[in-house]
């Protein structure tokens, strides 16, 4: 199950995207299905991300009170792996640069969309998190794996500067010590 | 030469720096105090101012030849560093001919143009930076409609496929068996059949909605624009201009401020109606533009024996009493460099004055502004 925050003050626009996007199909979803959550103000919106996680955000640029930008900008603070979509019936230049440097947006759509358009990137946008979340498993993997690694290096240096040559002791198929003649 | 003109005329001499003499036969009838200190500074200051003047024309004479070739010349002076022009018995025009005003109309009509073009300008400088507000309140519902469009298609290719499904099911011979009930029913499941009859009916008053929306926003702008019409001044319904007006901003308002009308009885009053609605843009946008979270715009009108008043009232940020003496200057502006031009409220004046109305502001930092237009029902014939 995948979460999706759709954030418009239009109610309107909200009932078309649930319409459009409850139709992606399952299989271009490795097999999940879509959970839409509407919000009608920023606010609502916010109130959510605080309580709950999603998986994606779609965002209109103007709204009252706080802007899309602001909005998804605040989610992305509180969770940093979701995937960000801002629409806009209108934006100027400026405005979309913010929507990329500050809320690092991974798409912008135009109203009126494509539906297939909008479809596509939101699956796409969702790949692209389960690989950003996938890439950040395996490298904790990773270093955790390290971690150990360099702790039992660590362990066996210690017991190496206690006991010297206790670390390259060898054992016979009998689990006896094998004590070399020329130590003793 | 006619007595009323002839002062004129020596105080446009005198205004002139070169020196400057008006002879009438061989009489100096005038010369202007450039040629006086000429004239001084050639006789070393000496003698009668008269006598000076004459010598100094003798010499013009001497120099240039007695015959003098037409009615103005300036002649330099040998050996000085100076030229005199002499008019030759000058005759300012006659009476009728005179600067009878027709010049100053020619004036008037062209400064009159030019405001045109100027009020003209600032509509379409104002409509631009509304621009991005039209675009998103048309593109909006164009949006839900053109998607709800897709998803109708969508509803209606499942439709029709139970419909095939029901047709095969009727058109096998027989009774109707349990499984034939369950091949429809199971049908109609899989297209959510449940759903979708709920849906579609919202589906398509939702997108009747956008589309009446989209038709009235270019009304307004039609209304606003006024260009479908000449403008002429007509019998004009100003509530409409108000309301079409409000169309338009309404993107720039409805962020920021409910909007509340209490309108009074206004008789159709004579006006440049796209000039009037000219004037309630530029005050809404700046009243939602004074509006800093959120506010009220109170939009209130009624009449006063042959006057109309429309008053404009923001609880805004209010302004402070140094600019409230400039707002109607023109390119006074307290807004970032590109948000106005500060043309807005001065061509708005332009056009109430034009209307013989009066514009007026109360203005309370910190409480808000109030405009108050006032206009005349009918213009003088």
């Amino acid at each position: 199950m995948y979460r999706v925050l759709i954030v418009d003050d239009e109610p309107n626009i909200l009932t078309a995207l649930r319409r459009n996007l409850s139709n992606i199909p399952p299989s271009m979803l490795d097999g999940e299905r879509l959970e839409l959550i509407p919000a009608n103000s920023p606010e609502d919106a916010l109130q959510l991300a605080v309580a709950e996680n999603f998986d994606l955000v779609i965002a209109d640029l103007r709204m009252p009170g706080i802007s899309g930008v602001d909005l998804l900008a605040e989610i992305a603070a509180r969770q940093p792996y979701v995937a960000r979509i801002l629409m806009s019936g209108y934006a100027d230049l400026e405005a979309i640069i913010t929507a990329v440097n500050q809320a690092r947006i991974f798409r912008f759509i135009p109203k009126p969309w494509n539906d297939n358009d909008l479809r596509m990137a939101v699956v796409q946008a969702l790949h692209y998190r389960a690989i950003l979340l996938e890439n950040q498993r395996l490298a904790d993997l990773v270093r955790a794996q390290r971690g150990q690694l360099e702790r039992q290096d660590a362990e066996l240096r210690r017991l190496e500067m206690e006991h010297p040559g206790l670390t390259r002791l060898e054992r016979d198929e009998s689990g006896a010590i094998f004590i070399d003649e020329d130590d003793l | 030469m006619p007595q009323s003109s002839t002062p004129r005329l020596h105080a446009a001499l005198d205004a002139v720096g070169t020196p400057l003499l008006l002879l009438q036969g061989s009489q100096v009838a005038h010369a202007n105090p450039a040629a006086l200190r000429l004239a001084e500074s050639l006789a070393g200051g000496q003698g009668d101012p008269e006598l000076r003047l004459r010598e100094l024309v003798d010499r013009c004479r001497s120099e240039h030849g007695n015959a003098l070739p037409g009615r103005s010349l300036l002649l330099p002076l040998a050996g000085e560093d100076a030229a005199l022009a002499l008019l030759l018995d000058y005759e300012p025009l006659a009476p009728a001919a005179q600067p009878d005003g027709s010049e100053l109309e020619l004036a008037l009509a062209r400064l009159n143009t030019v405001q045109e073009q100027l009020v003209q300008s600032e509509k379409m400088a104002s409509l631009g930076q509304l621009a991005a507000g039209i675009a998103h309140e048309i593109n909006n519902p164009i949006g839900y409609v053109h998607s709800n469009l897709g998803t109708l298609q969508e509803y209606l290719n499942n439709l029709f496929g139970l419909i095939e499904c029901c047709d095969s099911v009727i058109s096998q011979q027989g009774v109707m068996t349990p499984e034939r009930r369950a091949e429809v029913a199971e049908r109609k499941r899989a297209i959510d059949f449940g759903f979708l009859v709920q849906d579609l009916p919202q589906l398509l008053a939702e997108s009747r909605e956008g589309i009446d929306r989209v038709r009235r926003i270019v009304q307004d702008l039609r209304d606003f624009s006024r260009v479908d019409r000449l403008e002429t001044w007509s019998l004009y319904d100003l509530h409409r201009g108000l309301d079409s007006t409000l169309g338009i901003v309404w993107n720039e308002v409805k962020y920021k401020a409910e909007v509340r009308k209490e309108y009074g009885n206004l008789p159709l009053v004579e006006c440049l109606p796209s000039q009037i609605n000219q004037v309630f843009v530029n005050i809404l946008v700046n009243a939602a533009q004074a509006i800093e979270q959120r506010g009220e715009i109170v939009v209130r009108t009624g009449t006063l024996n042959d006057t109309v008043w429309i008053e404009i009232a923001d609880n805004g940020s209010g302004i402070a009493a140094d600019n409230l003496k400039r707002i109607f200057d023109p390119f006074f502006t307290t807004k970032p460099v590109g948000k106005g031009t500060g043309l807005g409220l001065s061509i708005s004046y332009g056009i109430v004055h034009k209307h013989h109305g009066d514009i007026a502001v109360e203005s309370q930092p910190g409480r808000g502004t109030t405009f108050r237009i006032v206009l005349p029902q009918r213009q003088a014939a």
